[in-house]
């Protein structure tokens, strides 16, 4: 379990980039971390491996404080940036060298996460492309079996039948004993894979739920016109007409669309605050 | 365990598979040094190089392996983005495997490098150009040797003790190593000749005691080393006293105690580095 309390963080001489946050992120799920570019997503996760230190509050990933940087908390968790360093070894000796490090590092895995992502082994990762590199360290990074995997825009780069196999790959992968912290500006690409999600704005906590919670909230919906959708949150000019959210008051079931929630979070932010910290104001817009 | 051989040795097995193409580089940078430097030299000298002159090319070799180490040491450390920074290694082991690298493994490679050039560079002057060399290749190994504990001082100084102004560092380090050539070249020459300018020949050819003898000499304050070298007659026993705190005793162990404070410095300024990248 990950505990995260009264967090605060600024970089040197500048302004607080999450400001008293609290989370608590629970094994067996997979939690997508959405915000715009520059709002602290890279920075928590930082906080998380250990890379970054906070100003103020206290973190605890698995009983471990990552700021101590024991090797008890490296052995539990894996933290792929955006942007990887590609040094001039093969991704297999890549694997050979870095693999040792974790006691449940498993090579088959790798070789076939390699093969799904059609990533040569023998490659030196130095001359793979960003959405290569990226692919050969997803591959090392889901085979290491560690109970807490932080991927920073995981996806960035690669083409759609990668990003598809990348799903897969973890959908079937997420073991009860992991948990899965994935950083991403681009919604789609998380949709049906999350099982919860956090948005952040302005140094704060706006959403944390799950998306059960979240379909038991909105309801996500198509419609010609606008007028006569009762309890409209947001909407969305679109080909067919609107993509609407409304309050789920017939608890009707839709498949929640990350992209509309975030939007509609970024237009409404005390709105959608209330909502998910369980004090409901409902504020009509539109 | 905060140490593991096999945790240790596989570092050192990843570092050498992450920047083998640095240290090949810094190999035949130097190597290159070396070679232009005694040719230069050879041009110079043509009937046959003496000491000083070999003093110089090592020493300046020996700036390169300062200088290149400064390279090295840093990117051991901090390189690879995040993968080596989270890997599963202690802070201790990271920095010990840094510290072996760049202090003993590459200056060592080096040292031999440049030893070897220079013997074949010998072997190729005196057989096949029918040149002289008053040098012997137990003179060069000091001449290497001893920059190399300096390097340790000035290399201290630069990446441990102050964070920021490169170009103050840069002087400062220069400084420093020309005070402590000073002191460890003509201060240990002029100490183990008992305080005189040793007339002539390297003092240092009879540096090849054992290590014991630092610690016996005579009540006037000289060890065994110095004695020897003074008289040329040996050292009588009769004149033995325990003398553990001789000026040059001292220096080995400041040299030392420096060695090993480094290694702690550079530990929690690694961790520091590490956590305010």
């Amino acid at each position: 379990m990950i505990s995260i309390k009264n967090v605060s963080y600024a970089y040197r001489g500048k302004e607080k980039v999450l400001n008293d946050v609290n989370l608590q992120l629970d094994m067996g799920k997979v939690y997508g971390l959405l915000g715009k570019n520059g709002i602290g997503k890279s920075t928590l996760l930082g906080l998380l491996s250990g890379l970054l230190f906070p100003g103020s509050g206290e973190i605890l990933v698995g009983g471990n404080e990552p700021g101590k940087r024991q090797l008890s908390f490296f052995r539990e968790i894996y933290y792929l940036p955006d942007n990887p360093d590609a040094p001039s070894i093969s991704a297999k000796n890549y694997a050979k060298s870095f693999g040792k490090f974790y006691p449940d590092f498993n090579p088959d895995f790798f070789d076939e996460c390699l093969a799904k992502f059609e990533v040569s082994p023998g490659q030196k990762l130095s001359n793979l492309s960003h959405g290569q590199l990226k692919k050969a360290m997803l591959a090392f990074a889901l085979s290491t079996n560690v109970p807490y995997i932080f991927l920073d825009e995981p996806t960035n780069g690669l083409d759609i039948t990668s990003r598809k196999n990348f799903n897969k790959l973890l959908a079937g992968m997420v073991q009860p004993f992991q948990c899965i912290v994935i950083s991403s500006h681009q919604m789609l690409e998380l949709n049906n894979l999350v099982d919860h999600i956090i948005i952040l704005q302005d140094d704060k906590v706006l959403v944390n739920s799950s998306i059960e919670e979240i379909g038991h909230k909105l309801y996500f919906n198509i419609v010609k016109q606008l007028e006569g959708n009762d309890h409209l949150v947001y909407s969305e000019n679109i080909l067919l007409g609107y993509a609407i959210i409304q309050e789920n008051r017939h608890h009707l079931s839709s498949p929640v669309n990350l992209e509309m929630l975030f939007n509609a979070a970024m237009e409404q932010p005390d709105y959608f605050a209330s909502l998910f910290s369980g004090h409901k104001n409902i504020v009509h817009a539109v | 365990m905060p140490f593991s051989l096999s945790r240790i040795l596989n570092l050192m097995r990843l570092h050498w598979n992450i920047n083998r193409k640095i240290f090949t580089w810094m190999f035949i940078f130097l190597s290159l040094l070396i070679i232009g430097m005694l040719a230069f030299e050879l041009v110079i000298e043509p009937s046959g190089y003496n000491q000083s002159r070999i003093q110089v090319i090592l020493i300046a070799s020996t700036i390169g392996i300062c200088f290149l180490n400064i390279f090295i040491f840093k990117p051991l450390l901090q390189k690879e983005g995040a993968s080596l920074l989270i890997l599963p290694a202690s802070l201790a082991e990271k920095a010990l495997v840094a510290f072996i690298i760049s202090y003993i493994i590459f200056p060592a490679c080096c040292i031999i490098t440049g030893m070897i050039i220079i013997k074949l560079t010998d072997l190729i002057y005196i057989n096949y150009l029918g040149g002289i060399t008053d040098t012997m290749i137990y003179d060069k190994f000091q001449y290497l040797v001893a920059p190399y504990l300096r390097f340790c001082m000035v290399f201290t100084l630069l990446i441990v003790f102050i964070r920021k102004y490169f170009y103050v560092k840069l002087g400062l380090g220069i400084l420093v190593y020309m005070i402590s050539t000073e002191i460890v070249d003509n201060g240990l020459a002029r100490w183990i000749a008992g305080g005189k300018q040793p007339p002539g020949d390297s003092p240092r050819r009879h540096m090849d005691l054992p290590v014991k003898d630092l610690f016996v000499g005579d009540k006037n304050g000289l060890n065994k080393i110095q004695l020897q070298y003074n008289t040329h007659n040996g050292f009588h026993a009769d004149e033995t006293v325990w003398m553990p705190l001789n000026y040059m005793n001292i220096m080995i162990i400041l040299f030392l105690l420096l060695l090993i404070f480094s290694f702690y410095i550079g530990y929690k300024r690694t961790q520091e580095q590490e956590l305010t990248r």
